[in-house]
């Protein structure tokens, strides 16, 4: 911006999370989308955020989007997001993601049939309302595949496979057939002492009841 | 920096999914646009007072209208339109020469570059002062072509009005500033700062 010209205070980053959530929350009241009721209905739920880990450092912003469909029913068409200097923010169904710099994302699917994520490269958070039964919401990178439960984590494309680490709850990490329940505050793969991956625990034989997912903080 | 769209959905098709209530598009135009209409909002105002209220309305009417969109324009010169009337409607209705409050960031001691900041600062502070006095009209004109430094032609686009007009009012205004600025060296310095890119 030029010195020439008033040079524009910007707001913060909260002053624009105020903005737009006060933006689509009247949009919501006067008019739910035709093509997202069941997002107006989530958004009042309590959501848990998935952390990602991601390495990068935001400094511009490239998004490419093909396009993108939200609906009931039958599948819907596929989104694809490549971010390049900075990531980007999508909102998918219930489900809003974060899409770290330099990341690849292919969304497909929506709420009612289910929803999949497949991680090209790069990271990517997820906020996605627990599925109380609902067709799952997943998380594929490379050979290790993710179903939220309902839970808060991470995902980190790492060459054919990837890293998860979960902040909140639980998510379920299938790699060659073999099912691993991964909690809060635990790494897939973890490491133990000595560097020696620790083997996968197996999961349970009965899904793990949403009693066991506190509520977050509002 | 602008966003950069390898493969962008045309402006159209872009509007056409938010006037069906497309949540996604509409956050993505949200994105894509928000800064633009801050700055503009900001350079016809004068600061960021009220800034979040406003923001909101510009992409609430933004969403509203979209229905009426025909890509006749580029949809950020359409957007512009919008926020300058929700610009002028705010301006309506304030009160003329209301106190404007600002927090004023310390000045390094020692930096040069901060301290001619600060000056310009003071200095738009002195321009809006006078600003606030104009008619709406005037006010939009003169903010957009020369602190937005948009051209003539532009400005009468997004003001929906001739190009004649548009040049009265800039003038009309500059007028206005300029017998202030006789009595004011830090308005006339400003002037003369932004003199150098009017086209």
């Amino acid at each position: 911006m030029s010195d020439r010209k008033h040079e524009v205070e910007p707001l913060s980053e909260a002053s624009w999370s105020r903005v737009e959530r006060a933006i689509f929350e009247r949009l919501d009241a006067a008019q739910p989308s035709p093509l997202a009721g069941e997002l107006h209905r989530a958004q009042k739920r309590r959501r848990r955020l998935f952390a990602v880990g991601g390495a990068l450092v935001a400094a511009a912003a490239l998004v490419l989007v093909a396009t993108n469909l939200i609906g009931r029913g039958p599948r819907g068409e596929s989104s694809r997001i490549v971010t390049a200097g900075a990531g980007s923010h999508v909102s998918y169904g219930e489900a809003a993601l974060d899409v770290d710099p330099q990341s690849a994302v292919l969304l497909s699917g929506n709420d009612t049939a289910g929803v999949e994520v497949v991680l090209d490269r790069g990271g990517v958070t997820c906020e996605v309302a627990p599925r109380h039964g609902r067709p799952p919401f997943t998380v594929r990178a490379g050979a290790v595949r993710v179903r939220v439960i309902g839970t808060r984590f991470s995902v980190v494309r790492d060459g054919d496979s990837g890293r998860v680490s979960v902040v909140h709850g639980t998510v379920e990490v299938t790699v060659n057939g073999q099912v691993s329940l991964v909690h809060a505050g635990e790494r897939w793969p973890q490491t133990v002492t000595g560097g020696v991956p620790a083997a996968h625990a197996p999961a349970p034989s009965l899904p793990v009841p949403a009693a066991a997912y506190p509520a977050p903080a509002e | 920096m602008d966003a950069v769209w390898l493969k962008a959905p045309g402006d159209l098709q872009l509007a056409e999914r938010c006037a069906r209530g497309d949540r996604t598009a509409q956050r993505e135009l949200f994105q894509q646009e928000k800064r633009r209409v801050h700055a503009t909002l900001y350079r016809v105002l004068g600061s960021n007072g009220d800034m979040e209220d406003l923001i909101q309305e510009a992409f609430i009417e933004v969403f509203r209208s979209l229905a009426g969109f025909r890509g006749e324009a580029k949809l950020s010169t359409w957007i512009d339109r919008i926020t300058v009337r929700v610009a002028y409607a705010y301006l309506s209705r304030k009160p003329p020469g209301a106190a404007r409050l600002e927090m004023v960031p310390e000045i390094p001691a020692g930096d040069p570059s901060a301290e001619h900041r600060a000056q310009m600062r003071q200095a738009a502070q002195h321009l809006y002062t006078v600003l606030d006095r104009l008619d709406a009209k005037l006010r939009v004109a003169f903010t957009l072509h020369v602190i937005d430094g948009r051209p003539l032609a532009e400005v009468a686009d997004v003001m929906s009005a001739s190009l004649v007009a548009t040049k009265t009012r800039v003038w009309r205004a500059r007028r206005e500033v300029d017998r202030r600025a006789r009595r004011d060296p830090l308005l006339q310095m400003f002037l003369e700062d932004a003199s150098q890119g009017e086209g």
